[in-house]
């Protein structure tokens, strides 16, 4: 009987050890929960927990798809021009197709249209992002911040440097609908997805030889892995992801516009290494990932409610913690090793 | 023969051949090309991403990588220009000042990657965002249109001024161009002159037996992001003395373009190789094109897309060849290690 005590303690702390990680993520955002109640009444309220939901859904899409890119040994800059063409190409099609005051037949129409191409675009994105990775060998950081800076062009080619706005107010509201007027349905997404890319991660093949490739490359072309292959995926997946995200963005600030989240890919990334993905590739959390996007979007809320406090002291708040946490899994490490 | 086939098929000899076919280009479509004051005000575009794309080549060589040095440089001038504002002495103690300031972020940089080697692209993304928020959130940038007194005499000082006869457009040369000569041959005699520069280019090819052959890798590392910091803040003085006044965001999303010229000048990302040359080639292309986007009559909105075309065909360009080379290799490689297993069995 004693033993069979201790044994479940030792289960319990060796679960402990194992989830270590989780439960600091936990305890840091019940922290800000906390700490930001005290310095604001209505951190807690109801409306403000919604509209953290809301926004949080765009950087958490695209950080899932990074992790994926960081995972197999990359990285994907270009999310935020992803995003940004997609939104733009839907605004168009909305504005041109299905303007306002269109029958709801029509609009039922236009949102799958919209929704459907929005996603092939970002695969096809995706697609040359990989391409430009694995057959010409250009460095992912590279070939992503090049495209980046193309998909960017190419939107402020079409909203000619302004801001598309003015589409259909009925759209605006399908995308912004609530279930039970309390989630948002771009949380409901982001949970999709995160369930999603979770069961690929954990019990799907791909996972296993996402993360292979992302330690050692050399190894699973020698074992007969199609590298090229999977990393062209991988791109494709993250890139569609970020349509995702822009396809939301329209419709939570029902405009588009080039230049719009600028720092949104930062952030993304620092929830990625934040949820305790190595940065070096090979190991990834998706449920780090989304306690991670939690925190992130309570930090950011949290400032814009201290007064007098500029939005750019957010940049600080966020680098600080990156690399704070950085530093703090490497001497976490190296105290394991000795 | 075969020595030029050799020299036809190095990065540099590509990049000019670009650059050239380039000038004719805008040559041919404008005709204002090869006018004394076009190319007068090339140099001096070649000022501000020169100075820098040295201090990021530098970072390359040594197998790191920095695209926080526009924010970096951004801050150290700001900080620069609020210290001395009221100064009216020599314009060497602003400059040095400059120097301190950039190299100790530099060198912030520099310590984050090389103690923990975290990757460092992470790192220099979170400095970037620390930069920026810093300026902005805690320093509260404001522009600034009125430089110190003692840049007055480096301001109004020229070079030459050349003078369009068609148009009656003329246009000066800065005299700061001479810092960014000064600039390109300290770090060429540090590359290819010193112990030093050797050590660089070890620790970029190969860490480990860097470390095994007895180089202090850390300083060298460290080192190497000072050096890029030095380079970002005295560009972006040099920018300020050229336009007369300093804007926090007039540097903001120019790692880009620098990080683009140094690759197509053929430097890789994964360390050991790039040259001045290249780099310098590598400037005047990319430079050339952004100058002469309005010359070539391309509209405003697609100037932002036709630079990144043109970056991504550059940079795979360059990238291809190294695939191949590697490929190449490999198989000689394997060709080799099949002949000494045979000779081993025999």
């Amino acid at each position: 009987m004693y033993g069979d005590v201790k044994k479940e303690r030792f289960m319990f702390l060796s679960m402990l050890k194992k989830h270590y990680y989780y439960l600091v993520l936990v305890i840091s955002l019940l922290a800000v929960c906390v700490v930001m109640s005290f310095v604001n009444v209505n951190f807690l309220t109801i409306a403000n927990v919604v509209s953290m939901l809301e926004q949080m859904a765009e950087y958490a899409l695209m950080a899932l798809g990074i992790m994926l890119c960081i995972v197999a040994g990359g990285i994907d800059l270009s999310t935020m021009g992803v995003a940004n063409l997609v939104a733009a190409l839907s605004a168009l099609t909305l504005l041109r197709y299905f303007p306002e005051g269109c029958s709801s037949g029509a609009l039922a129409i236009g949102l799958i249209v919209t929704l459907l191409g929005s996603i092939c675009i970002g695969l096809l994105c995706g697609l040359l992002n990989g391409i430009l990775i694995t057959k010409l060998g250009i460095p992912a950081m590279l070939a992503t911040m090049s495209t980046n800076y193309v998909y960017t062009g190419i939107c402020m080619v079409l909203t000619e440097g302004a801001s598309i706005s003015g589409i259909n107010t009925m759209f605006v509201k399908v995308v912004n609908w609530k279930l039970l007027g309390i989630f948002p349905i771009s949380a409901i997404v982001f949970v999709l997805c995160t369930v999603m890319i979770a069961l690929l991660m954990r019990r799907a093949p791909f996972g296993t030889k996402l993360s292979m490739i992302g330690t050692n490359p050399k190894a699973t072309r020698m074992a007969g892995l199609k590298n090229d292959k999977l990393i062209i995926r991988t791109y494709m997946i993250c890139a569609a992801l970020s349509a995702l995200a822009g396809f939301i963005m329209l419709g939570r600030l029902s405009s588009a516009r080039a230049d719009y989240g600028k720092s949104y890919s930062t952030q993304a990334i620092l929830i990625v290494i934040l949820g305790g993905t190595d940065p070096a590739g090979g190991k990834g959390k998706v449920l780090g990932l989304a306690i991670a996007s939690f925190i992130i979007q309570a930090i950011t809320t949290a400032i814009t409610m201290i007064p007098n406090a500029t939005s750019y002291l957010k940049n600080v708040v966020f680098a600080v913690l990156l690399l704070g946490i950085m530093i703090y899994d490497w001497y976490r490490a190296k105290h394991k090793h000795g | 023969m075969f020595r030029i086939k050799k020299i036809l098929r190095k990065p540099e000899a590509f990049c000019l051949f670009v650059t050239l076919v380039l000038f004719l280009i805008i040559e041919l479509q404008s005709g204002q090309f090869f006018t004394l004051n076009n190319l007068t005000d090339l140099l001096a575009a070649y000022i501000v991403p020169g100075i820098m794309a040295m201090g990021c080549l530098v970072v390359f060589i040594s197998g790191g990588l920095d695209i926080s040095f526009p924010a970096l440089g951004s801050m150290g001038v700001y900080l620069t220009l609020t210290v001395f504002q009221d100064y009216t002495g020599t314009p060497l103690l602003p400059f040095l000042f400059t120097i301190v300031v950039c190299g100790l972020l530099g060198a912030f940089n520099g310590v984050v990657v090389a103690k923990f080697r975290f990757a460092p692209l992470i790192v220099t993304l979170a400095t970037e965002s620390l930069f920026w928020g810093v300026l902005h959130g805690i320093m509260e940038a404001r522009m600034i249109s009125v430089l110190p007194a003692c840049f007055k005499g480096l301001q109004e000082t020229f070079l030459w001024r050349a003078t369009n006869p068609e148009n009656g457009i003329s246009s000066q040369l800065p005299c700061v161009f001479l810092i960014l000569i000064a600039i390109i041959a300290i770090v060429a005699f540090l590359l290819y002159k010193t112990c030093y520069g050797r050590k660089i280019y070890a620790v970029g090819g190969n860490v480990a037996s860097a470390e095994n052959i007895g180089i202090n890798v850390f300083g060298i590392q460290v080192s190497a992001y000072i050096i890029s910091g030095i380079c970002a803040g005295v560009a972006l003085l040099c920018r300020s003395l050229i336009m007369g006044n300093y804007h926090p965001n007039a540097a903001y999303g120019m790692e880009f373009n620098v990080i683009a010229m140094v690759v197509i000048g053929g430097c890789s990302l994964s360390g050991g190789k790039g040259t001045i040359l290249g780099t310098v080639l590598g400037v005047v292309l990319i430079q050339t094109m952004n100058n002469s986007l309005n010359l070539m009559n391309i509209p405003t909105y697609w100037q932002k897309f036709a630079t990144g075309t043109i970056m991504i065909i550059g940079i795979s360009m360059t990238a291809y060849r190294t695939l191949r080379e590697s490929r190449q290799l490999s198989g000689v490689m394997r060709k080799s290690e099949a002949v000494t297993t045979a000779s081993e069995v025999k």
